[in-house]
């Protein structure tokens, strides 16, 4: 099995000190990024079996909004046929492609498969994009212990990474629409078998990093500016949460509440790492929210390597289906996500000493296009299997640009799962660019309305 | 005799909005959002339904609802009409809220809270007519005031127009006008000892008695309109300026949490200290005059937040406000020969006179405040100072304490019968999560200290016609003789989660604590969720949540403390700041449904 992995050229550096001062890439690696990989770093090949093919440049064709052209992006390739069923009875044949995670799911609900479809390389963006990708090569750096990074700007931060930290970093500063906004659900899958809401909402977004005609000199290192509004249940509307993200070491994240009825805004500083997510009812951690979501600092992280395995991708015909058909008891309808076969990023992360953290030990996949989390697995203290969780890539833009936020959470122990910022039968606008103070917390307190 | 009425206020606040997010998912059905089939409208209408009861655990304690001297027979009637076990309350509340939202800038929102109390609607426990002051209804029957109030109303909330001004450069102007609540500062529980006072009165009666009432039910809206400019680089300016007074809504006569049979909605009469009324003889009374309210106009104020870092948030404030309690009542004797009077409770009386609330006019705060996140804890404080506060006020022979009478020119602003002074105020509040364990899947902890100082004394050398044993005197106001300059209370609450305790069911069991840490204030006892040095209440609590769409919630309340009623000392009547409610343990229920 050992023949799956793809060495990366540099794996064999994971234990190097990330804190060291080591700007960018040598030339040859550089030139690289040119021929035998894609700007963002990927291999530009196909693999020898041809179940993977050759990046080309993504798909850049627009997709119809429906429904009234007011929806969600149609399905990408609504005329394949799935290609490979993977369930309780073959699985031991496709193991090593398998996540731990999805294997534990098929082994323990008999219906839980993954239906695979043919492999489509849809990553692309726009040609500034790329550009930065060939600078933050040649001068992107890790600092402060690689809790922050410097010499990098709209693009992959890390496009050859040779450690943990670097495609964290990579994950975490992935391409993304400037401004956005977008209806969502939370959902819980409950052990009875149950579905519920648990919260519906408008998430408006914006991301500085990727302002275009910004750099990494001028760049002020926030990199996401959150503004959730409930609308439901009726409880919760008209809460509203507010985070700031930055590369700030200090402070990675600033998180301020709206208080219905007061008219006033708090501090919500314990949005992060293992705290119950309230947007969820506590059915997952704040960090597992988008595969990974919050400061590196708890972990150690440790590139394990690169191999082919089966991960969710091109998802936009799952959220076509309605909620109703798309979440069933204890997983979503498998019959509707789609599989496809992706090199993906390996790394570990272990709690660090002195650290807390509900799962001392986490593995996490990367695609090796979008560098987004595809999957993770967290385990409990005793090392046991507790969580798996993988992310819904919904291709939201005419330009390649997929919304890789989309996340379930299962809790294989106590048998839920929990569905975060799913668009089922909701809406997606891309937005003019909006003045930084509409992210502000004083915006919070003077428009909320209830 | 003066703040009678606002007492531990808030209370539910502790289980209720600041909690809210914090960890606990306050959940519930879907909003009712409408599709009015065009994208630039954004339209909801939410009801929440709720039930809620409340049972009786102690009989009345003979310290706390004496009738007798050197008691107060003024006092008892909320503690007297409920025995152990009685339902005090039994009650539907229906909370109406419709939002219409124009391209995310522009709208209205209107809600509407409507109840009915049955327990308010029964007899009650009490046969004692010498423990009502009831003129209209019988002994064992509420005041209509207090059935109009505690029993069933239909109150407007929110009624408001918003609009956001896009201006050049990024900058916005945010403008309200309506019906609406609006606070400033960074106090949690401690409003009342706060920034927070001078932006509006709070309801005390749910507060007290609806389990689990969330701040948009407590916070009583006012008129006003409210600008907020956002100036760019972390600055927004605020200001306000209300044309409607509205005093706090404090619990009917009569009913379980009140503590004076004279203040709040149904005080019909008050009598003359140890003369106590029967059938065949006839106790002197004063009947329920007209109130000095303040003006409706003259609230205003204004605040800059500063965003000086990333971690720190300065706030500057300044606000002129009418108290929203009153700040003494006032004898008037009557003209010409007394009258007999025969009470529906069958108490004969002499009518000697009449009294009248009065709310203090134009009170004077300026105050800064910071926010902060320390780790994962939020922390968060402010001070403020009062000019023009009242204070808990008696006069110098200590007798018949603060029972003055007025003049033809005593009013509510610069010849009042009561002090006033400067005071100063501090809160500093912490919220912060403990992370899940064994046993439960994470604690929110929350936490406020509040300190309040007299400063000085504006009108210490006023003198008032008080009555004293030896008759009327011209006597010297003082400072109430219990009172302390200073005063701090502590509030906190400890709220464990426990996720999926069975399938679809989520549960937290919120542990609440007020406690007085020093003094008495020389505000007066009563200053929301701000208990007296000495006394302490405590609440245990069970929420569930129900597939997100019921929440139940169970909750015991005990309060501790040496046992007094509202005023000690005999006839010379002095706050007690004694534990008024020591008898007062409840056991309560709620159920709750929002479409």
């Amino acid at each position: 099995m050992t023949n799956v992995w793809i060495r990366s050229a540099v794996a064999s550096v994971v234990l190097l000190s990330v804190g060291a001062a080591k700007a960018g890439v040598t030339p040859d690696e550089l030139a690289k990024l040119s021929n035998e990989l894609t700007p963002f770093g990927a291999i530009r090949a196909g693999n020898k079996e041809g179940t993977i093919p050759a990046w080309t440049g993504g798909l850049t064709t627009e997709l119809v909004k429906t429904p009234d052209g007011q929806g969600l992006p149609s399905d990408q390739f609504p005329n394949e046929k799935p290609i490979l069923i993977i369930d309780q009875k073959n699985i031991a044949q496709y193991a090593d492609k398998v996540s731990p995670g999805e294997q534990a799911l098929i082994a323990k609900y008999p219906d839980y498969h993954l239906t695979v479809y043919p492999t489509h390389r849809t990553f692309a963006a726009p040609q500034w994009v790329y550009d930065n990708d060939l600078k933050n090569a040649a001068n992107g750096q890790l600092i402060d212990n690689g809790q922050s990074v410097s010499g990098v700007y709209g693009g992959t931060p890390f496009p050859i990474p040779t450690n943990g930290l670097e495609l964290y970093w990579d994950h975490t500063l992935r391409l993304t629409a400037v401004s956005n906004q977008y209806s969502m659900d939370n959902w819980t899958g409950n052990s009875d078998g149950s579905i519920t809401m648990t919260v519906a909402a408008i998430d408006n977004r914006q991301h500085p990093y990727y302002y275009q005609e910004g750099s990494a000199a001028t760049w002020n290192g926030d990199y996401y500016y959150g503004r959730l509004f409930d609308t439901g249940p009726a409880f919760k509307a008209g809460e509203e949460l507010l985070i700031h993200d930055s590369i700030s070491p200090d402070t990675p994240r600033q998180a301020w509440q709206y208080l219905v009825g007061q008219r006033r805004v708090r501090r919500a500083p314990t949005v992060g790492y293992d705290t119950p997510d309230f947007e969820s009812s506590g059915a997952n951690y704040f960090d597992e929210v988008f595969g990974f979501w919050g400061a590196p600092n708890r972990y150690d992280w440790k590139l394990i390597g690169k191999k082919e395995m089966y991960i969710p991708y091109n998802e936009n015909g799952f959220f076509q289906v309605p909620v109703k058909d798309a979440m069933i008891a204890h997983h979503l309808n498998m019959d509707k996500v789609r599989w496809e076969l992706h090199r993906v990023w390996v790394v570990e992360a272990t709690l660090k000493s002195g650290e807390r953290h509900v799962q001392p030990r986490r593995v996490f996949y990367f695609d090796e296009d979008s560098y987004a989390i595809a999957m993770s697995e967290g385990y409990d203290a005793s090392g046991k299997l507790w969580r798996t969780s993988h992310m819904m890539p919904l291709d939201v833009s005419y330009k390649g640009y997929t919304f890789w936020d989309s996340t379930i959470i299962y809790n294989l122990q106590a048998d839920t799962y929990s569905c975060v910022e799913f668009m089922n039968g909701g809406w997606y606008k891309d937005m003019p660019r909006r003045p930084e103070s509409f992210f502000s917390s004083d915006a919070l307190a003077s428009e909320g309305v209830n | 005799m003066k703040k009678i009425g606002l007492s531990r206020a808030h209370k539910a606040l502790l289980c209720s909005g600041v909690a809210v997010g914090v960890l606990v998912a306050a959940s519930h059905a879907q909003a009712a959002n409408i599709d009015v089939g065009n994208g630039d409208w954004a339209v909801s209408w939410n009801n929440t339904f709720k039930y809620s009861d409340a049972v009786r655990l102690l009989n009345p304690n003979s310290t706390v609802a004496q009738i007798a001297q050197p008691g107060n027979s003024n006092l008892s009637q909320g503690d007297l009409n409920f025995k152990a076990g009685n339902l005090i309350s039994n009650r539907f509340d229906l909370l109406s809220e419709f939002d219409a939202v124009y391209q995310d800038n522009t709208g209205v929102r209107v809600s509407a809270a409507a109840w009915y109390d049955a327990a308010y609607f029964n007899k009650t426990a009490n046969n004692s007519i010498i423990a009502t002051n009831n003129i209209t209804r019988g002994a064992n029957e509420f005041p209509i005031g207090t059935q109009n109030t505690n029993g069933e109303d239909i109150m407007l909330m929110d009624a408001l127009a918003f609009h956001k001004f896009s201006l050049p450069g990024g900058q916005s102007l945010d403008v309200r006008v309506g019906r609406f609540a609006q606070l400033y500062g960074e106090t949690l529980f401690m409003g009342a000892n706060g920034i927070a006072e001078a932006q509006g009165p709070v309801d005390v009666i749910k507060a007290e008695s609806v389990p689990n009432s969330t701040f948009k039910e407590i916070m009583m809206p006012v008129g006003q309109v409210a600008l907020s400019y956002e100036a760019g680089h972390g600055v927004l300016i605020g200001a306000y300026y209300q044309f409607e007074y509205r005093p706090d809504y404090l619990p009917g006569v009569g009913s379980y949490f009140s503590t004076a049979n004279i203040v709040g909605p149904g005080n019909e009469s008050v009598w003359v200290p140890g003369s106590l009324p029967s059938t065949n003889y006839s106790g002197a009374f004063l009947y329920h005059g007209h109130d000095q309210m303040p003006s409706n106009q003259g609230q205003f104020g204004a605040e800059v937040r500063v965003h000086v870092s990333d971690n720190w948030e300065l706030g500057f404030y300044g606000a002129n406000y009418h108290e929203k309690d009153p700040a003494a009542v006032y004898f008037n004797l009557r003209n010409g020969p007394p009258v007999l009077q025969t009470f529906a409770d069958g108490a004969n009386g002499v009518n000697v006179g009449s009294y009248d609330w009065v709310y203090n006019q134009s009170v004077q705060t300026v105050g800064a405040s910071f926010a902060t996140a320390v780790g994962e804890t939020n922390v968060s404080g402010e001070v403020s100072v009062r000019h023009n506060q009242s204070l808990n006020t008696s006069d110098s022979a200590g007798g018949n304490g603060g029972a003055v009478f007025a003049n033809g020119a005593s009013n509510n602003t610069n010849n009042t019968q009561y002090l006033r002074g400067d005071t100063f105020h501090a809160n500093v509040s912490a919220i912060g999560l403990m992370p899940g364990n064994q046993i439960w899947g994470g604690a929110a902890v929350i936490g406020e200290i509040g300190f309040n100082d007299l400063l000085n004394i504006i009108n210490k050398n006023s003198m008032a016609q008080v009555a004293s044993p030896g008759g009327m005197v011209m006597d010297r106001l003082s400072l109430n003789p219990t009172s302390t300059n200073a005063a701090a209370a502590f509030r906190g609450t400890f709220e464990p989660s426990f996720f999926q305790v069975i399938p679809n069911v989520d549960v937290t069991t919120p542990i609440g604590l007020g406690l007085g840490l020093f003094g008495r204030s020389a505000i007066g006892p009563n200053i929301g969720n701000f208990d007296p040095g000495g006394t302490a209440d405590l609440s245990l609590g069970v929420t569930a949540v129900y597939n997100e769409v019921w929440h139940a919630a169970l909750n015991y309340t005990s309060y501790l403390g040496p046992k007094a009623q509202f005023t000690a000392g005999g006839a010379a009547r002095y706050s007690s700041y004694g534990q008024d409610l020591y008898d007062r343990d409840f056991l309560s229920f709620s159920l709750t449904r929002a479409f």
